[in-house]
């Protein structure tokens, strides 16, 4: 409801504006159209400095932007409830007449690269930065601004999934575990362990034989921190992207791309043994938490 | 008023007042200004539409100018397709539909008035008269909207477009199969959607206030 609805004024205006050309009536509409398109064309060039004198329409494109998104991210699943709309199964699928959906995880159009993504991410940096930085008193949560009014959460969050995204793949060439490649075991069993309610893996027994892993350093803080962000960045990420559930209740061993889940192969013995001593790793991070592993990985 | 007296076809005129409305002195305003885009010609074309300054700056031109010609929109029930040249007749039925509604107009008529303004928007938006605000055609009415006036890419308008068919969709089908296809939006529920929208106060020219001296030439 929300986009149409912030449409039909803007069509509405241009209408009337027309209708009143057409008739040749100089009624309020035209004359305020004029203003409007004088004021752009000389008056912000004039007064307002150098590249600032594009900023309101950036501004203005910018929100757009982020509503674009922030539908995108209810359409994909995010997993974050929105107010006005309720949860369905449309998908970009039903609307579009001819293509077969695009295979990419976003399935509304990619805006093509260049100035605008510039635009975009630049605005984003500042404009919620200072929103951060004003939530306490920003004006537009005095008054109630219902456009604003659940959005803002949506998009800190969205920006935050995207930032943390970013994070990961630099980490990623950084993490000093030895001979690893960018998904190994490590991240994968951190994954792993990050989400247990999302995958509903049944209690196994500890006999079956399940493979540890030493992290190559669980005492500094820095992995700690590490392993943290990547797992509340790959639990949001794996909410957004994880298959229903029927699909991961089907019989025990599934292998996964190495996107979503890393390559675990003949692993899925014991997570939750995995999970239980990763966590533990991490929460008591004395060099014995793995001594009592019947296999370990690394030494 | 001078406009009173010179009012050549006053007979024809007692016809049109009755079928848009308006009142002799608007008619008769508005056929002066009828005869200078139509160059004191019985007919108006397309082309003299584009004589007018200010239109050719108007993002949904194209679209409005299209309303003149379409025959859903003469009062005619039924009536479907487009002209290629109206009359003063078919000229003032669809300002017909600008003018504000009477005061004195009961809850019912009103409801009238609304949905033939209402009717007449949808109109605008679907192009091919199939019915229904297709995806591409309302990707074509957003992308005039919004990227014509500079400040947005084509490809973010036409994301906008999606996202607003996306929204429409999940509100009214609530639950699709990936191979079920939602054709578009229906008058019924473009009604729906813009039901507190208050189309039959918003969508009006003060047409009273007109005068022949502030006709632009």
């Amino acid at each position: 409801m929300v986009l149409i609805r912030g449409l039909s004024p803007q069509f509405l205006d241009h209408l009337l504006t027309g209708i009143e050309d057409i008739c040749g009536h100089y009624g309020h509409h035209h004359w305020k159209d004029k203003l409007n398109r004088f004021n752009k064309k000389y008056i912000k060039k004039c007064l307002i400095a150098g590249e600032r004198s594009r900023e309101p329409q950036l501004i203005a494109f910018y929100h757009k932007m982020e509503m674009k998104q922030a539908i995108e991210l209810v359409e994909s699943g995010g997993g974050i409830k929105l107010p006005p709309v309720v949860p369905s199964t449309v998908s970009m699928q039903n609307i579009q007449p001819k293509k077969p959906p695009p295979p990419v995880e976003r399935a509304l159009p990619q805006i093509p690269k260049g100035r605008e993504d510039e635009i975009r991410k630049i605005l984003r940096g500042n404009l919620q930065k200072t929103r951060q930085r004003l939530r306490s008193y920003n004006r537009h949560t005095l008054v109630a601004d219902p456009f604003e009014d659940g959005w803002s959460d949506l998009l800190l969050k969205k920006s935050k999934m995207i930032e943390l995204e970013k994070k990961i793949t630099e980490m990623n060439n950084y993490l000093t575990v030895p001979a690893a490649p960018p998904d190994s075991p490590t991240i994968t069993r951190a994954r792993l362990s990050s989400d247990p309610q999302a995958y509903q893996r049944k209690q196994l027994s500890d006999s079956v034989p399940t493979i540890q892993v030493d992290l190559a350093s669980p005492q500094s803080p820095d992995s700690l921190s590490l392993l943290d962000e990547l797992q509340r960045a790959d639990q949001r990420r794996e909410l957004r992207r994880r298959p229903p559930p029927d699909e991961e209740e089907g019989g025990g061993l599934m292998m996964r791309p190495p996107q979503a889940r890393g390559g675990d192969q003949g692993e899925e013995g014991g997570p939750s043994a995995k999970e239980q001593r990763l966590q533990r790793c991490l929460s008591d991070p004395g060099p014995s938490a793995e001594d009592d592993e019947d296999e370990p990985f690394l030494s | 008023m001078g406009a009173l007296n010179s009012l050549p076809d006053e007979p024809q005129y007692v016809g049109l007042a009755e079928k848009t409305g308006f009142s002799f002195e608007q008619i008769g305003i508005l056929h002066k200004r009828f005869k200078q885009l139509s160059n004191n010609g019985e007919t108006l074309r397309r082309e003299d539409f584009n004589t007018i300054p200010d239109l050719l700056c108007n993002p949904i031109r194209s679209e409005i100018i299209e309303a003149f010609f379409d025959r859903r929109n003469f009062r005619q029930t039924d009536a479907v397709g487009t002209v290629h040249e109206i009359g003063f007749g078919e000229f003032l039925l669809v300002m017909s539909h600008f003018r504000p509604p009477s005061i004195r107009l009961d809850d019912e008529q009103k409801e009238v008035i609304r949905m033939e303004k209402l009717r007449f928007l949808f109109n605008m938006h679907d192009t091919d008269n199939d019915g229904t605000i297709t995806l591409e055609e309302y990707r074509h009415v957003v992308e005039e909207l919004l990227s014509r006036s500079g400040a947005l890419g084509k490809e973010t308008a036409k994301g906008i477009a999606d996202a607003a068919m996306l929204e429409v969709a999940s509100i009214s089908m609530g639950h699709m199969e990936p191979d079920e296809f939602y054709e578009g939006i229906t008058f019924e529920h473009f009604n729906k959607l813009l039901k507190e929208f208050e189309v039959e106060s918003r969508m009006n020219i003060r047409f009273m206030n007109m005068d022949t001296t502030t006709l632009c030439k």
